[in-house]
């Protein structure tokens, strides 16, 4: 984790748009010079985790996914509700599972002030009897 | 030959000679490619998480596996099967191919074993065994020793999120009749994990397994047995 290095990087983008934008508005050539642009800085892109289930037990689904690292803690969804929240590991073990059923884990990482930065895709697995 | 002489008379004898050895020899055709039974064997490799320490260390000692094997991560496994074999069971749904596994072998890491194959199966699920929306192919084979029952299965899915119904010509299995080797081998379907190698081992005194490896990280691959 290196929040430091993120928000370097983050002040940095938003310098970098300021320029652009700034540098539109001159190129113009219109007569509205003078007026102040307002850049709200982008969102980070979201980085994307891999994700691999593994049928540990007859009735349980171990979720193992990737690091990222500006992410502080993952939140591990599962058919959309979420099954674990402030998640430090990289690795969840789900003993709620069923036969027949299937089940779609979702894995979001956040920083530490919250924003959403990392998304695995969707990973779907029938537990097959 | 009286239906020769008499067409001989109409002076084209040579086209209905022809028409008809032409007709034998497809005839034979057809039959030479009926009625052989052709045997053809799949061969899967690939990776599954290995054991942590802590559950090696609570391993019994006398498993066909070593901790080593255990350890490795890497395995495979041999199914030959013939392929002309009878549906066994009347449900339109699935096919029941008993006696159609004549070996099947499982490798982890260094060791390799052959599984018994008079309880083994091969079962094809066309949209049958209560779900219309999903199709399977499972092949399974299990020994009993001296700890318990050890079941290797490979399993394949093809199913739909959508409660569709794949039975007949809508899915891939198009019946219960046994597919073809490449679908055998390679069963398409719509998402990463549904197609897996499972290895249990179930002691009678256990509620859990013993053992439960499964992994879907496997390339598998059907090819014809040619005569030794």
């Amino acid at each position: 984790m290196a929040p430091m290095s993120y928000s370097i990087r983050r002040f940095a983008a938003a310098i970098g748009l300021m320029f652009v934008a700034l540098t539109a508005g001159c190129g113009g050539g219109g007569d509205g010079g003078g007026s102040i642009v307002v850049v709200v800085p982008p969102p980070a892109p979201i980085t994307a985790l891999g994700i691999v289930l593994t049928r540990t037990g007859p009735l349980t689904v171990q979720v193992d996914w990737t690091d990222d690292p500006y992410v502080t803690d993952f939140t591990v969804s599962r058919d959309g509700y979420v099954l674990a929240s402030n998640v430090t590991s990289t690795t969840l073990i789900d003993h709620s599972v069923i036969f027949d059923q299937t089940y779609c884990y979702l894995v979001d990482g956040y920083d530490s002030r919250g924003n959403l930065i990392a998304q695995s895709d969707p990973a779907c697995i029938t537990v097959v009897p | 030959m009286r239906f020769l002489d008499t067409l001989s008379a109409t002076g084209r004898p040579w086209a209905l000679r022809d028409g008809l050895l032409i007709f034998a020899l497809l005839l034979g055709a057809a039959f030479a490619k009926e009625s052989p039974a052709a045997e053809v064997e799949l061969i899967g490799t690939g990776t599954f998480k290995p054991l942590p320490a802590e559950s090696l260390a609570k391993l019994p000692v006398n498993l066909p596996f070593s901790k080593t094997d255990l350890a490795s991560g890497t395995w495979s496994f041999q199914v030959r099967y013939e392929d002309r074999t009878a549906d066994s069971d009347p449900d339109p749904y699935v096919g029941r191919y008993n006696g159609a596994i004549r070996a099947l072998r499982l490798t982890i890491g260094a060791t390799a074993l052959n599984l018994p194959i008079d309880r083994a199966e091969l079962i094809v699920s066309d949209g049958g065994l209560g779900f219309p929306e999903r199709e399977s192919i499972r092949m399974q084979a299990s020994v009993q020793t001296a700890l318990g029952v050890l079941q290797v299965s490979w399993v394949q899915i093809h199913q739909t999120a959508q409660r569709a119904d794949l039975r007949g010509a809508p899915g891939l299995l198009t019946s219960d009749a046994l597919p073809a080797a490449s679908l055998l081998a390679n069963l398409p379907n719509n998402r990463p994990f549904d197609r897996f190698l499972l290895v249990r081992f179930d002691s009678p005194s256990q509620e859990q397994p013993l053992l439960y490896l499964s992994s879907s990280q496997l390339n598998v691959s059907s090819r014809p047995v040619t005569a030794p």
